[in-house]
């Protein structure tokens, strides 16, 4: 009891600064709790949507792949099944709708529109067949006004609320849909969806009939997916077992998906941005962690003279032990108390201003909440052991000086060295004889052991070593950076340098905390930065490449691709057909990709086009087994090699990234699941390299979001996709362009030529911008963790200046006393913050390019690709002006505060100080 | 028993390269509700001494003795708590803990020792009474005044029922008022509740409260005398004869 009682003394009278400290703890707390909720809350909206707009159907069938479609006859069958109580079949398909004239959207720049953005006059739509009146549930949808069509042909539709007021039109009006036979439709009826989806892609719901033979899939009718819902009672399981066997039989292709699949899949697909709201919560209890250190050690060396006079008076080591510690025990609770609460208000705010983002309603996360409890108290446990040590070990003789202790004449090396071992042992993983050591131990797979130890150990050993050991250096940087700034900043700063001199070493645990609190920021900011900037800069795009990529919404048969290949502009016999599809099943997945992806099924793209043509478009390079460059000379016969291999039945080239994560070599053969034939073995007859792939794949990788990821991508012939994948046409086309061909103007002759058939066009390297450009509007979000993280350790800031400056008010009022200038004490005191200020950046810049390089070598164990390292100097000079910034402002108020006052209350507080 | 004994006790401390003897084979004795005064220059060694008594430091030869108990045997924890429960310490800038009340800080001892009860209550509350401050009990250290804070201080080494009282310099930051208030209180705990009390000082007419004045220099006890009888000036002038 006494020790609480004595702990509690101590925060009332120290009302202020334990304000700060309870601040930061609070703020930290706040942070985590509005994060995890945030992500709860998108997690609901998501599943919302998912239920309310795709179908709370039990069961789904759907194409292994977004290229393929479902036989409609498939409803009949399902729906004799004694275990279906109702089955529905519905058929998408996008397309590119004009807008109202004064309905004109956002304007793009050339440039965007050049790489495919949709034209102010345009917008993005999703029609939706719907069998009537078979299909009720459409029903659950929200009708605003009119009503649902009531058959399954026929030109009647409902459009959602945000494309009535797009396209301009409402109930009665008629619109018109672009392609190869342009659709009629009477718009009956308007539904509401959340604009967050609705603003993205417009949505109109058609009679299927309608939408089949519009889009030239009704011979046979086909679908996009069928919805079962299932009987009560109805073993789940079995039903499963009995119709997977079925669909395999019709089409090897086709999938049976649970709706606690789906919603499952959606979590999975979350989950990077469940694990990136929990690592963002981590990071600002770091800085929590570093700011109660300060802070309790400040609290320490300040009351030394109160611990010493305890300690004289009968207070055991252990009571001051406990004392130190329930101080941080106090400050975490009070913080969770404060925290919760105001990350929870954090919410309301935000569902109040954005409620669109908040359809499903806030929705909090309690194993947020809990880790924001038991990491804050953790954290104040880890920060206290040190202060509570050091506390303990004052001698009771101390209680006789009134001095404070004099600044250490020696920085503290054996600190230093601890924490330059344990800042050693992620880099040890990555460059050291990781493989040799293991082997020495006894393992027989070293390579497989050393990958796994590799990731393991980064996450578990290396990034907290990198973290707690810079921490450990600090007090040495401090010592250091005061000795070498101090002179320079004096001088800046129109003060005597010796003025400065030993300003933080009097306390230099204290600003080694605070050096530390900034330091997480910076460093999480420099480590996201140069990795981003590392893994998109090394994208880069090769000489040869085609000029344009042309896409259409319908299959363009062989036949019509002749006219296309004939429009004016387009360089003759360039014209090449990229045929893309994806044949699931494919088990040889790498395991650490296979875990990264969360058990998602892991399948290969596949990419059909003329090889002759293909290689004369795009500059390829080849490769061996082990991924080395063919010399320069040989090129060209590994080129000309491919080409005459690619003309047999059932090849493909395979790029290095897949060599690297299937393990294949040239002439081994690699299963392939075909829609037609089954499996079948293709052979690999070349290895090659080329980025500018990496844009078909990007390109065709957006947008999905339920779906199953590919991970790979293998290039065949359009014979073999013919033959084995029943291939019709294609839809996305490359070409070269006669010289000084306008972009826009060729989509005009495209149109032309082809009718308004929905086809866009883009320059690929505008495509690359726009997806780098988008690449890093996320990582300047991602970011904003680091930023947040800064500005919590400005309340470090502020309390540790507002400590040395009541430890030193003594000295100050005889400075002033003696002739010292009010601007020149707040001039020193901000030089002593500028210096806290340094001591983050050096900190920070050291951890941060630290964990960069590790970062960097565990990508290349990860994915087999390790570009080379990029660093964004100009955003990293920004971070550290910024930490540079944050400590200045932080400190501005105790010094305003020290500068007001006069020499004699400077004197007399001092004088009665503990 | 007796309450305070130093046997051939010897501490010395470096400075820089050189070592300096603060007390070379030092012998005192204290009888039980003696009050005794160490008197001596500054450096002399008397506060040094004051430390070993109280076990605040340890002697590096001999021994010192509370209640037959040799402290520098002790281990540290059992060290602390006999000087919790048998030593009560006053010191010159009072160090009463900042955070506390007046009466909080004379229970201390007793909150450290555990004992919160009725029983602790009722002496802390004789104690705020007997040292005139009952009506300050819930004020903090700045708010009171030097004389009051030294009450407290005084109120603090007595409410464990030491076997001695060591007080360093306990007048030293006292108006004269305030010493002369403060020595009567410590020379009725010796004469009228039997306590053994040691004083530092370097005053002479602070001294002159005390029974026996025993004077220090360089180390060593050069003499030790009777102060019954003798006045201020005449302690001074005797004081003085025994440092030449």
């Amino acid at each position: 009891m006494v020790i609480l009682h004595l702990a509690l003394s101590n925060f009332k009278v120290r009302k202020v600064r334990m304000g700060l400290t309870l601040a930061a703890i609070a703020l930290s707390v706040s942070l985590v709790v509005a994060v995890t909720s945030g992500y709860k809350s998108m997690e609901g909206m998501a599943l919302k949507f998912l239920n309310q707009y795709m179908g709370a159907a039990d069961v789904m069938i759907v194409p292994g792949n977004e290229f393929g479609l479902v036989p409609e006859k498939l409803v009949k069958e399902l729906a004799a099944d004694p275990d279906v109580r109702q089955v529905v079949g519905r058929l998408n398909s996008d397309r590119q709708l004009n807008r109202a004239p004064g309905q004109t959207g956002p304007a793009r720049s050339a440039e965007r529109l050049a790489a495919g953005a949709l034209p102010p006059d345009k917008i993005a739509a999703q029609l939706i067949g719907v069998r009537r009146p078979d299909d009720t549930t459409i029903q659950s949808l929200d009708l605003k006004a009119g009503r649902w069509f009531k058959t399954s042909d026929g030109n009647e539709a409902v459009v959602d609320q945000v494309a009535a007021e797009k396209i301009g039109a409402g109930i009665g009006d008629e619109i018109v849909v672009p392609g190869i036979n342009r659709l009629t439709l009477r718009i009956v009826g308007i539904v509401h969806k959340p604009v967050f989806f609705a603003q993205h892609s417009a949505t109109i719901y058609l009679p299927i009939e309608t939408l089949q033979h519009f889009a030239g899939e009704d011979n046979p009718p086909l679908v996009s997916s069928i919805s079962v819902n299932l009987r009560n009672k109805t073993d789940f399981d079995v039903f499963q077992q009995r119709w997977t066997a079925r669909l395999r039989q019709i089409d090897p292709n086709l999938r049976l998906r649970a709706r606690r699949q789906s919603s499952g899949e959606l979590e999975k697909n979350l989950r990077g941005v469940q694990i990136a709201s929990y690592l963002s919560g981590t990071i600002s209890m770091l800085t929590a962690t570093f700011i109660i250190f300060s802070a309790l050690s400040m609290g320490v060396s300040e009351r030394q003279r109160t611990l010493a006079m305890l300690r004289a008076v009968g207070a055991v080591r252990a009571q001051i032990f406990q004392l130190v510690l329930l101080e941080a025990i106090v400050l975490a609770a009070l913080g969770i108390a404060v925290g919760i609460p105001l990350g929870m208000l954090w919410m309301w705010l935000l569902q109040h201003h954005f409620s669109e983002l908040f359809a499903a309603g806030v929705i909090f996360s309690y194993p947020g909440m809990l880790f924001a409890a038991g990491g804050s108290f953790l954290t104040a446990l880890l920060a206290s052991v040190l202060p509570a040590w050091w506390a303990a070990r004052i001698s009771p003789l101390e209680a006789m000086d009134v001095h404070t202790a004099p600044p250490a004449r020696r920085p503290p090396i054996l600190w230093a060295a601890a924490g330059a071992v344990l800042a050693s042992i992620d880099p040890f993983l990555f460059f050291g004889p990781v493989e040799e050591i293991l082997k020495a131990v006894g393992f027989s797979d070293t390579a497989a052991a050393a990958e796994t130890l590799r990731f393991v150990g980064h996450f578990v050993l290396g990034l907290p070593g990198i973290m707690i050991g810079f921490f450990l250096m600090a007090p040495t940087v401090v010592w250091i950076l005061e000795r070498l700034l101090s002179p320079l900043l004096a001088a800046a700063l129109a003060l005597p340098a010796r003025l400065l001199r030993q300003q933080l070493s009097t306390g230099i645990w204290r600003a080694a905390g605070t050096g530390a609190a900034l330091m997480v920021g910076l460093a999480t900011l420099v480590a996201m930065q140069v990795q981003g900037h590392t893994l998109i800069g090394g994208w880069k795009l090769p000489d040869k490449f085609p000029d344009i990529f042309i896409w259409s919404p319908d299959i363009i048969s062989w036949t019509d691709q002749q006219k296309l290949a004939a429009v004016s502009g387009i360089e003759p016999g360039t014209l090449l057909p990229v045929v893309i599809t994806t044949p699931a099943g494919d088990s040889k997945s790498n395991l650490l990709m296979a875990s990264m992806m969360a058990g998602q099924n892991v399948g290969t793209m596949f990419f059909a086009v003329d090889p002759e043509l293909a290689l004369k478009m795009v500059q390829l390079d080849f490769r061996d087994d082990n991924g080395v460059p063919f010399p320069p000379d040989q090129q060209t016969a590994a080129e000309v090699r491919a080409v005459a291999e690619m003309k047999k039945p059932r090849r493909i080239v395979v790029t290095d990234e897949f060599r690297q994560s299937r393990h294949v070599k040239i002439g081994g053969t690699y299963r392939l699941l075909t829609t037609v034939n089954g499996w079948q073995d293709y052979t690999i007859c070349a290895i090659v390299w080329s980025p500018g792939a990496d844009v078909l794949v990007s390109m065709y990788d957006l947008g999905h979001v339920l779906d199953e990821r590919t991970a790979g991508s293998v290039f065949g012939s359009i014979a073999d996709a013919r033959t084995d994948f029943g291939i019709t046409g294609a839809r996305l086309f490359a070409a070269n362009l006669l010289g000084g061909v306008d972009k826009a103007e060729l989509l005009k002759n495209v149109q032309k030529s082809m009718g308004d058939r929905g086809l866009a066009a883009g320059d690929v390297r505008q495509i690359k911008y726009n997806i780098e450009r988008g690449f890093y509007h996320v990582l300047d979000l991602i970011s904003t963790v680091a930023i947040a993280a800064m500005a919590l350790a400005s309340l470090g800031v502020a309390n540790t200046i507002m400590a040395s400056v009541r430890s030193r008010r003594w000295q100050f009022g005889v400075l002033r006393s003696i002739g010292l200038g009010r601007g020149d004490l707040l001039r020193m005191i901000l030089a002593e913050a500028a210096m806290l200020g340094f001591v983050g950046i050096v900190l920070g810049l050291g951890a941060g390019l630290e964990i960069s390089m590790d970062a960097r070598k565990l990508s290349g164990a990860v994915l087999g690709y390790s570009p080379p390292m990029q660093i964004p100097w100009r955003i990293v000079a920004e971070g550290c002006a910024a930490v540079l910034v944050v400590a200045l402002a932080a400190s501005l108020w105790p010094a305003a505060g020290v500068a007001r006052a006069e020499p004699l209350e400077l004197l007399q507080a001092g004088r009665a100080s503990t | 028993m007796q309450p305070l004994s130093v046997e051939k006790v010897t501490k010395t401390f470096r400075q820089g390269d050189k070592p300096i003897t603060a007390l070379a084979s030092i012998d005192l004795e204290v009888q039980q509700g003696q009050f005794l005064a160490i008197m001596g220059a500054s450096g002399s060694g008397k506060s040094t001494l004051l430390h070993l008594m109280a076990g605040l430091a340890r002697p590096d030869s001999g021994s010192v003795r509370v209640n037959g108990a040799d402290l520098a045997a002790m281990p540290d924890r059992q060290l602390t708590i006999f000087r919790r429960r048998n030593i009560g310490l006053v010191f010159q800038s009072f160090n009463l803990i900042p955070t506390l009340t007046a009466e909080e800080n004379i229970a201390l001892p007793l909150m450290l020792e555990g004992t919160n009860g009725h029983a602790a209550k009722k002496k802390v509350d004789e104690l705020l009474e007997n040292l005139g401050i009952a009506d300050r009990r819930t004020h903090r250290p700045d708010s009171l005044s030097g004389g009051e804070q030294q009450r407290v201080a005084i109120g603090r080494a007595l409410v464990a029922d030491p076997a001695v009282i060591l007080a360093d310099e306990p007048t030293g930051n006292l108006d004269s008022a305030n010493s002369r208030s403060v020595c009567e209180l410590l020379r009725d705990l010796s004469v009228i509740h039997n306590k053994t009390i040691v004083m530092v000082t370097h005053e002479p007419v602070v001294g002159a409260y005390a029974q026996e004045v025993a004077v220090i220099r360089d180390g060593g006890i050069v003499d030790r005398f009777d102060t019954q009888g003798l006045s201020g000036h005449e302690l001074a002038m005797k004081y003085t004869e025994s440092l030449k």
